[in-house]
């Protein structure tokens, strides 16, 4: 039986593979300069990024090969989301790879291999789907975790990433496995069917905790965080950003659509764990973050403390919560990066200054980048007029809903505990006399035009939220 | 429109500032000043089209902002908050003016977290949509963390961080109140559509009033207050002192009181306990503090008390006068701060040790000083008596509360004349010491700093009619809420017509009406 291809619907993925392709034959040519790599993926992904807006303000819906992938305006929400990360995260990289020419063609190489996972996993309508585009996208981030070979730090964060995250793999595997035995199917919505029934199998259940563990592992909540902190500090600074903005949004992409579209009949089982765990991950993420002297560290339990508002949104189980989980990966995905392509640009000439105690009088002497640094991490804090602001209350609005109260009293006092560590980074730029002077390097030029576009993302969407927060609300399947 | 200008006029000079700052520290003060003093101009235009005869909001804007969550810019002033506006707006140049030769880095920095800061400030008093008020009153937080943490003393930054976790910790609550309330006011965060009954109304008036009175400063969340004064810029302090505590009592009279008056009656006795406490707590503070600004720090807290005191008297005397006290505390112990910055700025000191016999070296100083203390004091003929007077009526007026409560704050007022006295007369009397007597008396600017404050310093003492004139309508609008929702009966709300406020009659019949309903209700 031929099957029918409707290409229209599988274009941006189409698009991705594509420029992987070019950029995969470009490298081949050592006469050209490797940095045309980096704007060939900007270009790849920007073009996709706008076929997916296109297909979303369209209301595209429909499915492919035997229903397996389902384009809806959730998964293209989701595509916004990481190709957004996607552009960002090579724009803070063309300058950063600057003297490692040999090693630019399989970095991008691999981003945009790791981006097309993260599209498989939100369109995935099947578990296997989805796991396949989680092992794409998660191989590919073991290597780029270790890419700097020379760097013992970054082979030592690709080795852990690669052991605990293949556990995760396997525990995610092994969920679905006993799923399909409790449902006997692996579709997602043969699953939802299949559990209307009144008995629900045990095996059942078991799977959905260990797709629980899975999806801890990938996107760092607590208990199943411990990988992050050793992984982003030892990671490429662009590649920390990058594990830390688009993956996170695509693990809970396939978390949002398996829990919610699947398992919506388990949700008297699987509300109090998701419930406890959101609790755990703030409080966790955010009462370690306080203790950190490295601000990659410090931006790696930050982000397992925004892995824990997030789950909010999905402990809210309801329309208001996925719509305000997915406005807040859109938001945290800019302002991380943001945050991350800070750190970078704060370079000296031995290298990057990674100790927030290395940022004192930066207020003064860089203000530009004082400025950047500050914007994203009010953002991060949850300030208003930022992003950041409007996201945590659309989350926290949404399980007042269904609720939660108590869910949002912890939320709202982690929040105000966040605010300590991000006040001290810029307590240090601007109220803090530099021990020692440290020279700094000249602005690297995309860097910083990356770093313009997340900062005016931030304080746009902080100032109108209509901008995405209407599309969010449009896409929740 | 007009009310959008006044918000949002100081904003633009931020950004005016921001791209002009190459020019030079005289074209940034400038500026500064110009956009100040504007928008002061600007915002008597809200004065003088206020139409006093009635209480309700004016001057509105309503227009949808995120109506996907049914969120709008809606903003509007009465009576209560067009006092704060122009208090706002008023001390603002004052201070750019205050700050003229103080700054020495950063000077751009320092007026752009002014504007900023004004601007958010106004945007708290004007804010009819709770989600709004919520952006305003966090968002005010950051200019002045960067004023005291950056201009401050030495330390500042223990200061500064204190002064932001103390506020988020408490509007962290308030956020989770303004959450429950949308969901029981048909899914919108439009105050004026807000009415209650509401259920679990005890804790959202908790979790309202907590963020409040970290913000004001309540006894025992005071703590914050007197480091943040300490350490903070001198015109830091005087923004602080004069409408940053006010926007903890404006929140009370919006949210608190008119929102769950069963809660507020519930809950009056406590809070008039911790106020007294904290009226007579600060004061005895205040008599030991060997710093100036320490003791003017602490000065505050006892004035605030009196503030929530006349708050919870629940009635119009009480209520217009702690409106009318929020405006007083602001320009006394804003003029206070100036003060003592001037004096601190010739001698690098604030140490009462240091001084003594100042008179004598800077008479027009003393004067002022003497003029300013005595209206903290509240001496009659001076702003600060109408206010405390009004106060202590309306609270003793039988049923708002314990009279145990009123005669204590009394001894208050008693205090304040023992600490602010006190310390004159070992500032500025006495043997003038050798290390001060080069000291030089106020010079031009200093002088024009101060004058339009005394100005409304005496203006309020012998004729506070146009003032309490226009808030009356909107205080009677509050009172009424407070009165037809909580359960009279409950209140016994016997007003002798003898204890009236010999200076409004209206206030007269509002009490007489409400008499006869608790006769009917009988």
């Amino acid at each position: 039986m031929p099957i029918e291809i409707n290409w229209q619907l599988l274009m941006p993925e189409l698009i991705i593979a594509l420029t992987l392709l070019i950029v995969l034959v470009f490298d081949l040519f050592d006469s050209i300069s490797k940095t045309i790599l980096g704007w060939m993926t900007i270009v790849g992904a920007g073009i996709a990024l706008w076929v997916s807006i296109q297909m979303h303000q369209a209301g595209t819906v429909g499915t492919q090969f035997s229903e397996m992938f389902k384009v809806d305006n959730f998964s293209l929400f989701f595509n916004i989301i990481f190709l957004v990360s996607t552009i960002l995260v090579a724009l803070i990289s063309i300058n950063y790879l600057g003297g490692r020419d040999r090693q630019q063609g399989p970095y991008y190489l691999l981003i945009l291999l790791a981006t097309l996972g993260m599209m498989l996993m939100a369109a995935g309508n099947e578990l296997i789907i989805i796991f396949l585009g989680l092992e794409l996208m998660s191989l590919s981030l073991y290597v780029l975790a270790g890419y700097f070979r020379e760097s013992p730090a970054s082979s030592e964060a690709g080795m852990k990433y690669l052991l605990l995250g293949a556990f995760a793999s396997a525990f995610f595997l092994y969920g679905i496995a006993l799923i399909y035995g409790g449902a006997g199917t692996t579709s997602v919505p043969a699953i939802a069917e299949a559990i209307a029934a009144p008995n629900k199998s045990p095996l059942l259940l078991a799977g959905m905790f260990l797709l629980i563990v899975g999806f801890g592992f990938k996107v760092a909540i607590v208990p199943f965080h411990q990988w992050a902190p050793d992984v982003y500090e030892g990671a490429p600074t662009t590649i920390a950003a990058f594990i830390s903005a688009g993956p996170k949004a695509a693990g809970f992409a396939a978390f949002l659509r398996i829990f919610m579209e699947a398992l919506p009949n388990l949700q008297v089982e699987w509300s109090g764990v998701i419930i406890l765990l959101a609790m755990l991950t703030m409080t966790v993420g955010n009462v370690i973050a306080i203790a950190q002297t490295n601000i990659k560290r410090m931006l790696a339990y930050s982000s397992i403390a925004h892995a824990g508002y997030i789950l909010i949104g999905l402990a809210a189980a309801n329309s208001e919560g996925i719509s305000s989980a997915m406005l807040y990966l859109l938001v945290y995905c800019v302002m991380n990066i943001g945050a991350f392509g800070a750190v970078i640009l704060a370079k000296t000439a031995d290298g990057e200054s990674l100790m927030i105690s290395d940022y004192a009088g930066l207020g003064l002497r860089k203000p530009l980048l004082a400025m950047f640094m500050t914007v994203m991490l009010l953002s991060l804090a949850g300030f208003p007029p930022t992003a950041g602001f409007v996201g945590k209350f659309y989350i926290f609005k949404s399980a007042v809903q269904s609720g939660h109260i108590w869910l949002v009293i912890i939320g709202a006092i982690n929040t105000a505990i966040s605010a300590f560590y991000y006040l001290r980074v810029v307590v240090t730029m601007y109220m803090r006399e530099p021990e020692e002077e440290l020279e700094f390097s000249p602005y690297a030029s995309t860097l910083v035009i990356g770093l313009i576009i997340a900062a005016v993302g931030v304080l746009l969407i902080g100032v109108l939220p209509s901008l995405m927060l209407t599309p969010a609300q449009n896409s929740v399947f | 429109m007009l009310l959008s200008t006044v918000i949002f006029l100081p904003l633009l000079g931020v950004i005016a500032i921001a791209l002009l700052r190459g020019l030079g520290a005289s074209a940034i003060k400038s500026i500064a000043l110009a956009i100040g003093v504007l928008t002061f101009v600007i915002s008597l235009g809200l004065y003088t089209g206020f139409d006093a005869t009635t209480g309700t909001f004016q001057n509105v804007t309503q227009q949808a902002w995120i109506p996907g969550l049914g969120i709008s810019y809606h903003i509007g002033i009465d009576g209560i908050s067009l006092w704060l506006v122009l208090l706002t707006t008023f001390l603002t140049p004052i201070c750019i003016l205050a700050a003229w030769n103080s700054v020495e880095k950063g000077l751009s920095g320092f007026m752009m977290s002014l504007l900023a800061l004004e601007t958010g400030m106004l945007g708290v008093f004007c804010a009819l949509d709770l989600f709004l008020f919520f952006v305003f009153w966090e968002s005010m937080l950051i200019p002045m963390y960067f004023l005291i943490g950056i201009w401050g003393g030495e330390r500042r930054i223990y200061a500064t961080v204190k002064f932001v976790l103390y506020t988020m910790a408490g509007s962290a609550l308030m956020l989770v109140g303004i959450l429950a309330l949308y969901f029981q006011n048909n899914n919108s965060f439009d105050l004026t559509t807000l009415s209650g009954p509401f259920s679990h109304s005890d804790l959202l008036f908790l979790g309202f009033f907590i963020a409040f009175a970290i913000k004001v400063p309540l006894f025992p969340f005071h703590t914050w207050l007197p480091d943040a004064h300490v350490e903070a810029p001198t015109v830091g302090s005087v923004i602080l002192a004069g409408v940053l505590l006010k926007m903890g009592t404006y929140g009370i009279i919006r949210f608190c009181l008119p929102l769950f008056p069963e809660a507020a009656a519930q809950f009056t006795p406590l809070i008039v306990t911790l106020a007294v406490i904290g009226i007579i707590y600060g004061a005895l503070v205040a008599m030991v503090q060997p710093d100036l600004k320490k003791l003017v720090a602490y000065s505050s807290v006892s004035h605030l008390g009196f503030v929530v005191l006349g708050l919870f008297s629940r009635n119009p005397a009480g209520i217009q006068g702690s409106v009318l006290q929020m405006i007083n505390h602001g320009l006394s112990t804003g003029a206070l701060f100036l003060l003592v910055g001037m004096i601190y700025e010739r001698r690098h000191s604030r140490m009462i040790v240091d001084f003594g016999g100042l008179s004598k070296r800077m008479p027009i100083f003393a004067v002022i000083f003497m003029i300013v203390t005595l209206s903290s004091i509240g001496l009659p003929g001076l702003n600060g008596f109408v206010g405390e007077y009004m106060i202590l009526l309306g609270s003793f007026v039988e049923g708002a509360f314990s009279k145990i409560h009123v005669i204590f704050a009394t001894v208050g007022v008693i205090l304040a004349a023992v600490y602010m006295l006190w310390m004159f007369q070992r500032v500025m009397f006495g043997t003038l010491d050798k290390t001060n007597a080069e000291l030089p008396d106020l010079n031009a600017r200093e002088i024009v700093v101060m004058l339009p404050i005394l100005l409304f310093i005496v203006w309020i003492g012998v004729y506070p009619k146009p003032f309490l004139s226009k808030m009356e309508k909107s205080v009677e609008i509050v009172v009424t809420q407070v009165k037809t929702q909580s359960a009279i009966g409950h209140l016994e709300k016997r007003v002798p017509p003898n204890t009236q406020f010999a200076l409004h009659g209206k206030q007269h019949e509002q009490h007489e009406k409400i008499e006869k309903e608790a006769e009917t209700s009988k």
